[in-house]
């Protein structure tokens, strides 16, 4: 799998894990690609446990998230870009 | 009838219990005497001299109780589905314009230990933790999601007192209320103690029931052959607010808080005493300005246990006179659903309410031969129409000595 592949991959996954979430909080969405997160209803909390599903999905830890860090990951590209970031 | 002017009005209550969830059914079953004991088999028993408690069937379904983030545990499950019963019934809604004066009290002897202890195994086991683990298993985890839930801006609390904690939580929201600290508190308790660690260290204590007959049989207060309580879990509220809120919402009250009244036995941190709870008993009545003789029925605290029932009635003797106190109508329904710890006093007052509203003593199952000790009318068997008298008094006494007594009207 090369790289571009890998970051599709890792889309595809954080994107199921994201349904999984908004499905268990019966949170209704429509858009599909999930840009802004907050705005689709995962706060600071939801995103605590959005991390800690990614935690175990991709077998990362993330430690203490900084205030830079959580800022970047408001959007559904910053989390994935986390999530490759922490893989390497 | 009742003098209601410095009264708190109940408008609506929510019950989830062993022997049915909703409050109708609830009163229906109690009316009737039906058991909600029976063998334990979430867990093993087999160590144990006591094998039974009283669980809550129908709550798998519940909005309050799925498998995700926010999944709460049952403890957290019967406060919300409770609270939103009577909620409905007392026509609050989520998000009201007032809602800064509208408080949450709750009382829980246990919280959300089985979080807590599911936590535990999993750090034994290497798992890692949920980074919500804190908010799902600190005491006040039910509070935080009915806060959550209700929208209301109030003062909120929760009050941890043991078998008196819901009492504490009523009669604390009727004295802030009186105070003018909040327009309506909705206010309860919740408890779930039927859990394998929690279970075991209640056996360690050798105050359970070692019946070994019929489930239906093992709680058998103020009997000569009684061994112990029973556990169980379930979870009240009564939505609470002041007469004129009511009345210009347009809500009518189903009943009243009129007194309370709470002490500690300082002398033992279990053993109860006499002195103290007659002492609760008259400061309640007290509080409400009414005599012994208006009192028509008391929801005793009756566990079961020898050292509950006997002291208990002979506090009651003191605190009313021997005349007195064998006019009185006094039961335990915890012998048909068991001591719900620190829901129990919310269940006190749900009952009381409905009693005072139909004039039924609702019975004390499992009460053939009384102990020669408990001689008073303990309402066996089956329901009785209540004695003269507009007010009811519920009591609830715990470990580490706290007592409390609520005062209702209907």
């Amino acid at each position: 799998m090369d790289s571009s592949e890998a970051v599709q991959d890792t889309r595809e996954r954080m994107r199921r894990i994201i349904i999984n979430y908004l499905d268990s909080q019966d949170i209704h969405y429509q858009d599909t690609n999930f840009d802004k997160l907050e705005e689709i209803g995962i706060d600071s909390l939801g995103m605590l446990d959005v991390i800690f599903e990614i935690e175990g999905e991709f077998g990362v830890q993330t430690g203490e998230i900084d205030s830079e860090v959580l800022e970047k990951i408001t959007t559904f590209d910053g989390l994935v870009e986390l999530v490759e970031s922490l893989k390497a | 009838m009742a003098d209601v002017s410095n009264a708190v009005a109940i408008t609506g209550m929510g019950v989830i219990s062993p022997i049915g969830n909703g409050v109708e059914q609830f009163w229906q079953a109690s009316v009737a005497g039906r058991s909600g004991i029976r063998k334990i088999e979430r867990f093993d028993v087999s160590k144990f001299a006591c094998k039974v408690g009283a669980q809550i069937d129908g709550l798998e379904n519940s909005p309050y109780y799925k498998n995700s983030w926010k999944a709460l545990d049952l403890s957290g499950a019967m406060a919300l589905t409770a609270a939103s019963e009577a909620m409905a019934q007392a026509k609050v809604d989520q998000g009201h314009e007032n809602s800064r004066r509208f408080g949450i009290f709750i009382g829980t002897g246990t919280g959300s230990i089985t979080t807590h202890e599911a936590s535990v195994c999993k750090v034994v086991a290497g798992e890692r933790l949920h980074p919500l683990s804190i908010l799902r298993a600190m005491p006040n985890a039910s509070l935080l999601e009915l806060v959550s839930h209700c929208g209301f801006g109030g003062p909120s609390a929760t009050f941890s007192a043991a078998c008196t904690s819901s009492s504490h939580a009523i009669g604390e929201a009727f004295k802030a209320m009186q105070a003018d600290r909040a327009d309506l508190i909705l206010a309860g308790g919740t408890d779930a103690p039927l859990s394998g660690p929690l279970y075991a260290a209640w056996s360690a204590m050798r105050v359970m029931s070692n019946w070994s007959g019929d489930p239906a049989g093992a709680c058998r207060p103020f009997s000569k052959d009684r061994s112990g309580l029973v556990l169980g879990e379930g979870a009240a509220f009564v939505v609470l607010e002041k007469i004129e809120h009511a009345r210009n919402r347009g809500v009518e009250p189903l009943g009243y808080v009129v007194g309370y009244s709470s002490n500690t036995t300082f002398e033992h941190s279990t053993r109860p005493s006499v002195e103290p709870e007659q002492i609760v008993m008259q400061a309640a009545m007290n509080d409400a300005g009414i005599t012994p003789e208006e009192v028509a029925y008391i929801y005793a605290h009756g566990t079961g246990t020898k050292a509950n029932d006997g002291t208990e009635t002979q506090a009651i003797k003191a605190a009313f006179g021997d005349t007195l106190a064998y006019k009185l109508a006094v039961s335990s329904p915890k012998s048909c659903y068991g001591h719900t710890l620190g829901a129990c006093g919310a269940f006190g007052c749900v009952t009381t309410v409905l009693g005072l509203r139909h004039r039924i003593a609702v019975p004390t199952m499992n009460l053939a031969e009384p102990d020669p000790e408990c001689d008073l009318n303990y309402v066996p068997g089956e329901a009785q129409s209540l004695p003269e008298g507009d007010y009811a008094l519920v009591n609830a006494f715990g470990f580490g000595g706290s007592n409390a007594t609520l005062v209702i009207s209907a």
